[in-house]
């Protein structure tokens, strides 16, 4: 079974259907939901969609009602996720911390970035879904073992994904 | 694979045990995190979350110029 890895750029967008690429995502929750497809995040991604949500709301372009229907529905989609579900979160481990330094100076991403792309190596992924140029244009200087990088933001990527997961 | 990916060593990749998170860990987060927007999950509404994302701007590059600030 195909095992993708969700960076929080990607996790956010099933929230969010205006996003590029939502779409695809949208297709992949449900393969996953339906039992086809394996999706692994990081517990770090939901911080960070956390904190993403927290902006919109300290710039008021949400307001106090809609946040609470924002997080509540986020908190139940996490909260449905499991061990053994086809959406598992991985935890913060130390031995994936201290592992993952070497991708800082080696690839110049921020312990962030480099956090997740060691969890995506970790987990056994095939696929790292990203929308992130900064990231992104680091990573795609590079080949990596075991997965490959895709670019949510490129269409072509996201049809070559499509492709490959017979979508 | 480049010659300086020490990193991505296959050895780790075999013995590193991943206990991802269980369903009573993440709803037990979730609806600790909850409280704290004084909400639950009773209120989740898919739909009504995505028509309120839509009007705000993008999400992704909210999540862009954060990482940018913390690079």
């Amino acid at each position: 079974m195909n095992i993708l890895y969700f960076d929080t750029s990607a996790v956010i967008k099933e929230f969010s259907p205006a996003e590029v690429g939502s779409d695809l995502i949208d297709k992949i929750t449900t393969r996953a939901r339906e039992g086809h497809l394996q999706i692994v995040s990081s517990v770090w991604a939901i911080n960070e969609a956390l904190a993403v949500i927290d902006r919109k709301f300290r710039k008021k372009e949400i307001t106090q009602p809609e946040i609470q229907t924002i997080m509540a529905t986020f908190g139940e989609r996490i909260a449905s996720s499991s061990e053994t579900s086809n959406f598992r979160y991985a935890p913060i481990d130390h031995n994936i911390v201290s592992n993952s330094r070497g991708l800082i100076d080696q690839v110049h991403i921020s312990p962030d970035d480099a956090l997740h792309l060691y969890t995506c190596w970790v987990c056994n992924c095939q696929y790292f879904l990203v929308h992130d140029k900064h990231i992104i244009s680091n990573l795609k200087l590079r080949q990596f073992p075991d997965f490959e990088i895709i670019n949510l933001g490129n269409e072509q990527e996201r049809d070559y994904l499509q492709y490959q997961l017979g979508l | 694979m480049n010659p300086d990916m020490y990193v991505f060593q296959g050895k780790e990749k075999k013995t590193m045990k991943i206990n991802y998170l269980t369903h009573e860990q993440l709803a037990h987060e979730m609806n600790e995190l909850l409280k704290h927007y004084k909400t639950d999950m009773s209120n989740a509404d898919l739909d009504k979350t995505r028509k309120i994302l839509r009007k705000t701007t993008s999400l992704n590059d909210e999540l862009s110029e954060m990482r940018e600030e913390n690079r």
